[in-house]
């Protein structure tokens, strides 16, 4: 085990919900005539948030599939790939059974290493960590708890609605009996400030770890955030408002000089688009 | 999307006459708070107001005392205007409100995605809702439930039983049993729940000591997603005077509904990772029977089962689906197969109390004998 350090990337933006989002809380008491299902909120300011472990598990959920699906043509470029089948062990129901999503977690087959070696040369788990068996890789990503925006706050201050209820009705379809339900949910439009950090630890392996961070970004807006998103729900878009590296030498003098930024890219496809900008701040003349 | 006939979608508020400000073929909708406030500004007597509000006048110009009184022109407190499609009722009037975000109207992805699992449970129960099939969907869904199979082999002894064709045979022989238990117990079946057991079987299941119970995450419509639509104009919204025709009673009802040609955007994606990654874990008859095939055959059963539907309703265009409120019992439900049924389901039916005539407790000989009408067109046909 060899861990060093170069600095962090920074990427720093707005999420924007296009379509109502769900992030579902658990409800503790239950009020007459409440709702069925609601959000989860800050219980500081009661306003709705997006948990850094929603986002994430997310970007991580998107880009498991992705490896998985590609698996054989990625088993060269990375040997901690080398003894996975594709699949699930769910249907085995034993962990480690030798295929891709091998660790039960509440229900949920996900994909972890099991050693740090292992997961040090997966795409998936030197990325997002793994938890392993034998020994655990930390996260080289930190994705944060995403709050309102202050524009969406001053919003909510002067009394517009940032949550809705959304009835919907299940219909028996035999009878055509309605069965109406409602769903707390944030409104299309409202956006939320998102931070993520992304921990430099080897030079050589920068520009593949953005790739795919950003790549899952892009996954998941095609795909939706939190609940009921096969029925419309959680569309999402990132507004990438900056990017920047914050070098060793920053953290070891303070000095603000030292971080540097790229010009401003709008979308997570240009930013993509134009990833080796951003590798040049980490890797000037391809050092 | 295109709009063809009158498409509502409800969320659930009513505007009442409080709310809006009727003008000649068109009403005002009213910004109630921002008038009282500027009506209590002008000296009005908030107590007066309250109570006008309380026990409106005669007819439905709630606020036309006040507007004549202090000269404000209704037009400046209108959030959106609508045209009146038929006529507006008197004082007791309601409008169903349309559902809106930030004020502007949209389809949501659960209507348009129920309207596509209707057409999907049909055409499902057309191709592959033979005994055969069925009993052998349920046998491999429950050993990817990974459940015992003598959990549900008194389900497949009833299915199997000579005398059922198909499962919607064996289906009106459960309906009827559970009435006979409901009666029993004194009870009514609950209407809202009679599909239970044939959505767990068409849709995927998981088996727990209740027997089989529909499971979201074994259902393969989960790969389907469906995104709410784009923001609607306001000005593509108009009430719609809506009659019920056949019924002995004629009450109409008002909605907030866009208007045919109203076009907007609607993204549906089929996820086929996310299919491909649950492959061992989804199960039940759609799964057993069309898993490879699945997004072509969404799409099939939607062209076969709405097509089937516009010829009753006398509406053309290829692409069809119907969505909203209004629809009735046939678009809502399988009934089109049910009925084929004949005498067996008609029973059923009676006792299910489906077509019971408003008031008295007498049930309507034919079924389904109303429907409704909204300025002379069927109700939410759009085309895709």
């Amino acid at each position: 085990m060899n861990r060093e350090f170069y600095g962090k990337v920074i990427i720093e933006g707005e999420i924007e919900a296009l379509t109502g989002l769900h992030i579902g809380a658990q409800r503790d008491t239950s009020e007459i005539g409440g709702i069925d299902n609601p959000v989860i909120k800050d219980p500081h300011t009661g306003l709705p948030y997006i948990p850094g472990s929603s986002l994430k598990g997310r970007l991580r959920s998107l880009f498991e599939i992705y490896v998985n699906s590609k698996l054989d043509e990625l088993k060269d470029q990375y040997k901690g790939l080398k003894n996975y089948m594709k699949g699930s062990c769910r249907e085995i129901g034993k962990e480690n059974c030798g295929r891709f999503f091998n660790r039960e977690l509440h229900n949920v087959w996900i994909h972890v290493c099991n050693t740090y070696e292992e997961a040090r040369n997966c795409p998936v788990c030197r990325l997002f960590g793994a938890s392993g068996k034998e020994s655990n890789f930390p996260s080289r990503v930190i994705v944060r708890d995403a709050f309102l925006t202050e524009e969406w706050k001053e919003k909510w201050r002067k009394g517009e609605e940032i949550t809705e209820a959304k009835m919907e009705v299940g219909i028996d379809r035999i009878t055509s009996q309605a069965n109406p339900r409602t769903t707390e949910r944030v409104v299309a439009g409202a956006k939320f400030n998102f931070e993520i950090i992304y921990t430099v630890e080897d030079l050589n392996e920068v520009e593949d770890d953005l790739r795919h961070l950003l790549m899952s970004m892009l996954l998941l807006e095609d795909s939706y955030l939190g609940g009921s998103g096969s029925r419309g729900y959680g569309k999402v878009k990132f507004h990438i408002k900056r990017i920047a590296f914050k070098p060793r030498e920053f953290y070891e003098t303070g000095d603000e000089g030292k971080i540097k930024s790229t010009k401003q890219y709008k979308s997570v496809q240009e930013l993509l688009n134009n990833i080796n900008d951003v590798v040049s701040l980490i890797k000037p003349q391809g050092g | 999307m295109n709009v063809l006939t009158p498409l509502h979608v409800g969320n659930g508020n009513e505007l009442t006459p409080v709310d809006f400000y009727p003008r000649e073929n068109e009403i005002l909708v009213l910004d109630v708070e921002r008038l009282v406030d500027d009506l209590q500004k002008l000296g009005a007597d908030i107590e007066e107001i309250l109570g006008m509000i309380r026990n409106p006048a005669e007819d439905l110009y709630v606020w036309k005392k006040f507007l004549t009184e202090y000269k404000i022109n209704p037009e400046q407190y209108a959030k959106y205007k609508l045209k009146v499609r038929g006529k507006i009722g008197k004082m007791s009037s309601r409008i169903r409100e349309f559902i809106k975000e930030s004020g502007k109207p949209y389809i949501p992805g659960s209507s348009i995605k129920g309207a596509i699992r209707t057409a999907v449970m049909y055409e499902i129960l057309k191709e592959c809702g033979d005994t055969v099939t069925v009993v052998e969907a349920l046998k491999e869904g429950t050993r990817i439930a990974g459940k015992d199979p003598i959990a549900i082999q008194g389900l497949i002894r009833s299915i199997e039983h000579p005398a059922n064709h198909d499962i919607l045979d064996y289906y009106i022989h459960y309906i009827n049993m559970e009435i006979k238990r409901a009666l029993q117990r004194r009870k009514k079946v609950n209407l809202k729940t009679v599909d239970d057991l044939l959505e767990a079987i068409v849709f995927g299941f998981d088996i727990g000591r209740g027997g089989i119970r529909h499971e979201p995450k074994r259902d393969p419509t989960r790969a389907l997603i469906v995104r709410d639509s784009s923001k609607i104009p306001l000005n593509n919204l108009a009430v719609y005077e809506v009659r019920v025709i056949g019924a002995d009673v004629n009450i109409p009802v008002w909605v907030e509904a866009l208007e045919p040609n109203t076009r907007f955007n609607v993204e549906i994606i089929f996820d086929k990772e996310l299919a491909e990654r649950n492959s061992d874990y989804f199960n039940g008859l759609l799964w057993h029977c069309k898993g490879k095939e699945l997004e072509e055959f969404i799409w099939k059963a939607v062209e076969d089962f709405y097509r089937e539907l516009a010829k009753i309703d006398g509406i053309r265009g290829s692409n069809l689906l119907r969505i909203g409120w209004g629809k009735g019992w046939i678009s809502n439900t399988i009934g089109l197969l049910l009925k084929r049924k004949g005498q067996k389901w008609e029973q059923v039916r009676r006792k299910l109390g489906l077509g019971r005539k408003p008031g008295g407790k007498g049930i309507s000989s034919m079924f389904p004998k109303t429907r409704r009408i909204a300025n002379g067109m069927p109700m939410g046909w759009v085309e895709i």
